[in-house]
């Protein structure tokens, strides 16, 4: 069993999660990696993933894991071959067992990155520490307003920069969501942006990257 | 050519959209796209992307053209509703998925047409590429526009619109035309001077240029033929998400419904070493868990066992699985698929009594179908899709209450074969007969609404009776097929006045629109009965400005034996003189290395 960190990035962050699958099981098959199925009627590869990114969203560090016969340096170097642009397995290590990450996911960092300075001379730190945070937003075509105040860890900000931490997992937000949030706040809803992520933590505030690669 | 300002809008869009994916680009397999390359041409496909990539003739040409070393080739599919809508709200031009291109930054802009319903979608895409709809407005800098694929066997309708068809197979004639049109825009030549110098290509019709009649181009030899094997693999899923291997080309059947069996003729087979070579390629350079094995009769391919024999081993290793569509009943022999899993089985007996399969000449019996379930109850199967149309030349209420007949037999057969310990699952679904060009039905009458709601009707409620799903395709959209199939240049106007009033997207029934299309064709003063009423042996018919190989000659023959309830045997067994020996200037048995006679 081998764990990866990869990147999402460029182009792929359109792709969408059942995709993404499907890139990675279709790239080991090109590169003649043997992945372990799962016994049964209809036989699938033996691949777990961390919960899926919102469609547009960057990052730099997502997980998966893959029963397959390899060492960990020779499968990233084989995958990375023959993956489409923006993934890139960034570090891979041996494990025992599914180390299960989709569950240990507790929050992750996040990055936006604003157009314009839309945020000079402003401080949103105090969005963590509010004790109600109503945010509204549209999904599925419906306007909905939300109290977000559990889900949002941290904030730090420069002009353009905004640095946020957010519960991911079972209890998350988006950070793009977040993100609008503070443009209206400055009353610049119409600013461009784009997020990045960029670090995962689990319930005791260690980044995955520790637990898996120590690092 | 890549406008770094452009893409940052473009970007802006994706984000406002549903499937994104659809239109970022930077698919794995993407071919490098030329910079300052002598030709720019963009590939259209006028549907959506996740249709777009299913289809095999735009994947040849699309990387055939890449391959060409002066020719840069792009593409770009119909983008849906809402990012349409979004491109003209923000005042963007409709771009390509590669670079992001504004479509009207190309020399040539090409259009794969694989069905009628798609026709107002070209026009969709003209308008958002701010490309002036009709040729005659067109400036020298806009690009040429030019269509190809199946449905150019008859050109008529489009002809306001395209500059070029390109008539039959692909590979030679777009090649010939990229060659052409480099060499005439680096002499300085026109629009005008390439148009005039195309005409000499074989497949290419140019309205009002060609004197006599185009000639359907015909690619001899398959195994020399243009392939690919590094396809672009869709970033989302695609209605058909496999590995296509094309066995062969054409059919010997002679169905005399399907224009496809008249206008692939004649049969060319690749060989099995060619066969299993590239397999292995689409195997391991694409990745995908399923190969499909790709021709209008796959079970006619006289190499079938050893094809199988020799790829079975390579699809096992890499743990992909092997699909046989377009299987025949009286072909289909379930140890093919012995080992695969159990999913269904698919028959289109096309008509519900022998009577009326004589006269289609659909050379399948009750007992072939009856044969292969039993076979196929035996070895597990417990679900059978049966396709069937109605409204077929001749057809009465017997030949209709032949469909519940048929599936009352499937039931019984699996009540006393039936292995597996599931309930059988038996659908029907049947579509609307449309006469097609250049098929012995071209001259017939298709049946009014009435009649397809009547018929529709009476098997709901039949097969009701007896459980067994039933799905039929709505008769309206039928209609206005027909009548874009056999239309001539006068309906130009009347497509121009569909999409006007909003008509995209056809082929989808949540988007397709019965009373826009009437209007448009009340606007013009033309009459949809006029091609779905049929027409008479004498008359001069719009399509014959196209040679398609098989005579009229042919067709009438094969019309008159359709009405004696003759059939005809399949050309492999002999030949009927259909006319596609003056065309290709080669027999038949040549052109497929002796195969048609080896089975």
């Amino acid at each position: 069993m081998i764990i990866c960190k990869y990147t999402k990035t460029d182009n792929a962050v359109y792709v969408p999660h059942l995709d993404l699958l499907r890139c990675f099981t279709m790239a080991m098959r090109r590169r003649k990696i043997e992945v372990n199925f799962s016994e049964g009627y209809n036989p699938h590869a033996k691949i777990y993933f961390n919960q899926p990114l919102p469609i547009g969203a960057s990052s730099l560090c997502e997980y998966f894991c893959a029963d397959v016969n390899e060492s960990a340096d020779k499968f990233a170097e084989k995958l990375n071959a023959s993956l489409p642009a923006g993934i890139v397995i960034l570090k891979c290590a041996e494990t025992d067992v599914n180390p299960n990450v989709a569950n240990m996911m507790f929050s992750a960092d996040y990055t936006a990155e604003f157009s314009s300075p839309v945020l000079k001379g402003k401080d949103f730190s105090s969005l963590s520490e509010q004790s109600e945070l109503n945010i509204t937003y549209v999904a599925k075509g419906k306007e909905i307003t939300k109290n977000v105040s559990e889900t949002v860890l941290s904030v730090k900000n420069d002009d353009r920069f905004a640095n946020m931490r957010l519960r991911c997992g079972n209890v998350n937000l988006r950070a793009d969501r977040l993100a609008s949030h503070i443009l209206k706040l400055c009353g610049a809803e119409n600013t461009p942006f784009c997020v990045v992520k960029t670090a995962v933590y689990d319930c005791n505030n260690v980044n995955l990257d520790k637990i898996f690669f120590g690092e | 050519m890549k406008d770094k300002n452009f893409y940052n809008k473009v970007t802006e869009l994706l984000k406002k959209v549903d499937k994104p994916a659809r239109y970022c680009g930077g698919e794995f397999n993407t071919p490098v796209i030329k910079e300052n390359a002598e030709l720019n041409f963009l590939m259209c496909f006028p549907d959506v992307y996740e249709v777009a990539l299913s289809n095999l003739g735009i994947k040849i040409l699309y990387h055939m053209l890449n391959a060409l070393d002066f020719c840069a080739c792009e593409s770009c599919f119909t983008p849906w509703e809402d990012m349409g809508n979004l491109l003209r709200e923000s005042g963007l031009p409709l771009f390509s998925s590669e670079t992001r291109t504004p479509i009207n930054e190309f020399d040539i802009i090409g259009f794969s047409m694989q069905y009628e319903l798609s026709y107002t979608n070209v026009l969709y895409m003209l308008e958002l590429g701010r490309i002036p709809l009709d040729k005659k407005d067109r400036k020298e800098s806009d690009p040429l526009i030019i269509a190809g694929g199946p449905c150019m066997i008859n050109p008529m309708p489009l002809v306001d619109f395209v500059d070029l068809f390109s008539i039959g197979d692909g590979e030679d004639t777009v090649t010939e035309i990229a060659k052409l049109y480099r060499d005439i825009k680096k002499a300085g030549g026109s629009k005008s001077d390439f148009l005039k110098a195309a005409i000499n290509i074989e497949g290419v019709y140019v309205p009002s240029l060609n004197e006599g009649k185009a000639r359907r181009a015909i690619v001899k030899d398959l195994d020399k033929a243009f392939y690919p094997t590094k396809i672009k693999i869709p970033n989302m899923e695609a209605v058909h998400n496999r590995a296509v291997l094309e066995i062969f080309r054409g059919c010997t059947r002679g169905c005399r419904f399907c224009q496809a069996g008249m206008i692939y003729r004649p049969v060319r087979e690749r060989s099995v070493d060619t066969l299993v070579k590239t397999a292995e390629e689409l195997i391991y350079n694409n990745g995908y868990d399923e190969i499909s094995f790709s021709s209008l009769s796959t079970c006619d391919y006289p190499h079938l066992r050893e094809l199988l024999a020799k790829i079975k081993p390579i699809t096992d290793k890499a743990k992909v699985s092997i699909s046989l569509p377009s299987t025949r009943v009286d072909s289909f022999e379930a140890e093919y698929t012995e080992g695969l899993r159990k999913s269904s089985i698919t028959f289109a007996p096309e008509a519900g009594t022998q009577r009326l399969r004589n006269v289609i000449n659909k050379n399948v019996t009750e007992e072939d179908i009856f044969r292969s379930c039993t076979y196929a109850f035996k070895k597990g199967y417990s679900t059978v899709k049966l396709y069937f149309m109605i409204g077929l030349p001749t057809e009465t209420q017997e030949d209709i209450a032949g469909i519940p007949a048929i599936c009352e037999r499937i039931k019984k057969l699996y009540r006393e074969h039936a292995v597996a310990k599931k309930q059988l699952s038996l659908g029907v679904s049947t579509s609307t007969f449309v006469p097609k060009p250049f098929t012995p039905f071209q001259w017939e009458r298709q049946i009014s609404l009435e009649e397809i709601r009547q018929k529709q009707d009476y098997l709901r409620d039949a097969l009701k009776k007896i459980k067994v799903k039933y799905s039929w395709h709505d008769g309206k959209s039928s209609r206005i097929e027909a009548a874009l199939a056999r239309g001539g240049k006068e309906l130009s106007p009347v497509l121009k006045s569909a999409y006007k009033k909003g008509c995209t997207f056809d082929s989808w029934s949540e988007k397709f629109s019965y009373d826009k299309w009437i209007e448009a064709f009340e606007e013009n003063g033309i009459s949809p009965e006029r091609y779905t009423d049929g027409f008479g042996t004498d008359e001069e018919l719009s399509w014959e400005v196209i040679d398609a190989g098989v005579t009229r000659k042919f067709l009438l023959g094969e019309r008159d034996k359709a009405y004696k309830e003759v059939t005809t045997p399949d050309c492999r067994q002999k030949c009927h003189n259909c006319g596609i020996v003056a065309l290709t200037g080669t027999a038949c048995k040549n052109l497929c290395a002796a195969k048609l006679t080896d089975k």
